[in-house]
């Protein structure tokens, strides 16, 4: 009697500890093979490739991290997160997600246009953050200021 | 802020030599003729004080010009200056008064030193010589109307390098009417100072009339000197807005503030007064007395001009 | 004979420098400047709309590209003031600094040797280069700061309102066209039924530093963004 409770409780402890670990977020990444970063890339090889300065090691980005939980990705009812001009969220919600971590103090220091388009423009109508280098890193004056043009036009 | 490097800076320190050497030039003049006029009359010409003076005053214009012209951002074309003039341009009326107050200058000079031109003319350069020589003669005869009209010039030179400044409306420090008047004056104590110094380098006698003569009309100078500073920076400040901005930010702190409270007050007014002061009128007057005395001066005046400069040019309306 | 002879030679010299110094003296440039100034029909104005403004610098660009201005130098800046208001609700007010075209030019009036001038045809103060000697005193003069020296030329350079590369050839000012918002609206001020001045006669308008005198025709539509200021 005495030994069978003690082996029920080792399994129960187990079960427990085992719960607590697949309900933590952070630690779900990492126990469930089904939601990283190479289960996305088995199918988005090509576009779903992350490199530049998001891909750095150190910061160590997950898909998971910004477009969220697979869910039924990629059935139907699927709630991942897409960005720019065509997604279903909100422009706060899809700059929310680089507010994470980017302060928009810092992004205020480094170029004025962030502070009026904070609620206005989702940031990805702009910036690109797959490719080696984002567009926008190296503009010159005049092309800075056509890509002001290119949205501000009043029609004639 | 640096002192010498800030946004809105146009004019730079050649400017400020400019304006010196011109105001210099001009009280050298003056003075050379005062004491001709009162204390030296026809001994003039072997005054080691009014020889000094007339070394001074043509080179001090030239050279002035001369950093003018290279200040130019196309030197090569300063002769437009020359040809086209424009009456409503301080710059063109000062330059036709630059080149009339040369004119004058050679001629006054000229005519203080005819008897040692026409002994070294005499009998060389054969018709040129001789022509020289009928010219000066002809200058001699109207040495009354070249010495007036030299004065003229001379202080209109000297406010000239003021009213320069004070038609730049964009400045308060500088669009200032009592700002012709101190570099008149200040132009022409820097003058006599120079003319003291130079003569006391040519062996002139340190405690001989021309210097009693000068430290005379010293004193007085550097008290209105003095008025004229408090009414500019008085007038100011009184004024309110940006001219009182500009006033305290010149006066107030920094490295301008250092210059003009130690090198233009101290230096330049306040040691020369009291030197003055404490050299008793029968006291002998020595060499190191009258040549760092006009140093001071000197040195307070060059201050002065660049002071104003760039102060001037630190705070727009 | 010999002294008559003398004395034609010495006529002909004085009347060939005479005449050399004074064909040197006219600026071919204001020679227009004879027409009777009452008579002009035009007078060029530009009114810039702060609100519609939006900091993108088109203009600055279109400038420098049509009037070839270097890399370092520009004709036309605008200034941003601000951010106004807290995160994330923010704006920024947009001040263009560029040639004034004062009726009384400052410029004009210090400028030894005439360079400087205002072309009596379309009230456009304009730069004579061939006459500038480079002396700096109308970018001293200038209470807005707009003038500077063009590097490769070496003379003081300014916004003709595209005199010479545009109106020329019957276009508006480069920084006009270009213009996103259409915050820019040049015109002719003794034109009733231009755009210019109907916008003038529906919209209060400011011009800076009037109180010095120098009648600006650089008019500005104040933002009603931001905070009052005092």
């Amino acid at each position: 009697m005495c030994q069978i409770s003690r082996s029920l409780s080792i399994v129960l402890t187990t079960l427990i500890t085992a719960s607590i670990f697949c309900t933590l977020p952070t630690i779900t990444l990492a126990a469930q093979t089904e939601n990283d970063t190479r289960t996305c890339l088995k199918c988005h090889k090509r576009n779903g490739q992350l490199h530049g300065v998001h891909a750095s090691t150190a910061l160590a980005i997950e898909c998971q991290d910004c477009h969220g939980d697979k869910g039924s990705h990629p059935k139907k009812g699927s709630s991942i997160n897409r960005f720019g001009a065509n997604s279903p969220m909100s422009v706060t919600q899809q700059v929310a997600v680089c507010l994470s971590c980017h302060d928009p103090q810092t992004l205020a220091n480094t170029e004025w246009t962030h502070n009026v388009h904070a609620t206005r423009v989702s940031c990805t109508l702009c910036h690109q953050l797959h490719p080696e280098y984002d567009p926008m890193l190296s503009l010159d004056s005049k092309q800075h200021s056509q890509l002001c043009v290119t949205c501000h036009q009043v029609k004639h | 802020m640096s002192a010498f490097h800030f946004e809105g800076l146009v004019w730079h320190w050649p400017i400020a030599i400019y304006l010196f050497l011109a105001g210099l030039s001009a009280g050298a003049v003056f003075f050379a003729i005062m004491l001709k006029h009162f204390k030296l009359a026809s001994e003039a010409y072997h005054s080691p004080f009014v020889q000094a003076a007339a070394i001074i005053a043509p080179l001090a214009v030239f050279g002035g010009l001369g950093i003018l012209v290279i200040d130019l951002t196309k030197p090569l074309d300063f002769w437009k200056i020359l040809v086209f003039y424009n009456t409503t341009s301080v710059m063109s009326m000062g330059v036709l008064v630059l080149m009339a107050y040369q004119v004058a200058l050679f001629a006054w000079i000229g005519c203080i030193f005819h008897q040692g031109l026409t002994r070294l003319l005499d009998g060389r350069f054969g018709a040129i010589g001789r022509l020289s020589t009928r010219f000066i003669q002809m200058l001699v005869r109207q040495e009354a109307a070249i010495t007036g009209i030299l004065v003229i010039l001379s202080i209109s030179l000297g406010a000239y390098t003021g009213f320069l400044l004070s038609a730049l409306i964009g400045f308060p420090l500088l669009n200032n009417p009592v700002l012709p008047l101190l570099f008149l004056i200040s132009g022409l104590s820097s003058g006599a100072a120079a003319t003291l110094l130079g003569g006391v380098l040519l062996r002139g006698n340190p405690n001989g009339i021309e210097v009693r003569f000068i430290h005379g009309i010293e004193i007085p100078m550097i008290l209105v000197e003095i008025g004229l500073l408090f009414t500019f920076f008085a007038g100011l400040i009184l004024s309110g807005g940006q001219s009182q901005v500009a006033a305290l930010n010149a006066l107030g702190y920094g490295f301008w503030g250092w210059i003009f409270w130690g090198g233009v007050i101290g230096i330049g007014l306040t040691l020369p007064l009291a030197f003055n002061l404490w050299m008793k009128v029968s006291a002998d007057r020595k060499f190191t007395y009258v040549a760092v005395t006009a140093s001071f001066s000197l040195i307070g005046v060059f201050l002065l001009r660049n002071f104003i400069l760039y102060t001037g040019q630190m705070t727009g309306v | 004979m010999e002294t008559s002879k003398r004395q034609f030679l010495k006529g002909c010299g004085a009347l060939i420098a005479g005449i050399s110094v004074y064909t040197v003296t006219k600026s071919p440039l204001a020679e227009n400047a004879n027409t009777d100034a009452s008579q002009t029909e035009v007078k060029y104005a530009m009114v810039h709309d702060e609100n519609a403004c939006i900091g993108c610098n088109a203009c600055v660009e279109a400038c420098r590209e049509t009037n070839h201005v270097p890399d370092g130098v520009t004709r036309v800046k605008i200034e941003r003031t601000g951010p106004f208001g807290n995160y994330p609700n923010q704006s920024y007010r947009f001040n263009r600094v560029s040639c004034q075209h004062c009726e009384a030019a400052p410029c004009v009036r210090v400028c030894p040797t005439g360079a400087a001038y205002i072309d009596k045809d379309t009230g456009i103060v304009a730069v004579n280069s061939d006459r500038c000697v480079g002396c700096q005193y109308c970018i001293a003069a200038c209470p807005y700061q707009v003038r500077f020296i063009n590097p490769e030329t070496r003379t003081a350079d300014k916004c003709d309102f595209c005199q010479q590369t545009q109106l020329s050839k019957g276009l508006q000012p480069a920084c006009v066209l270009a213009c996103p918002t259409q915050a820019l609206t040049f015109g002719n001020l003794k034109d009733p039924d231009s755009a210019l001045v109907k916008l003038l006669k529906t919209k209060p308008t400011y011009r800076a530093k009037v109180d010095l005198g120098t009648r600006p025709k650089l008019f500005h539509i104040q933002t009603i963004d931001g905070e009052v200021m005092l």
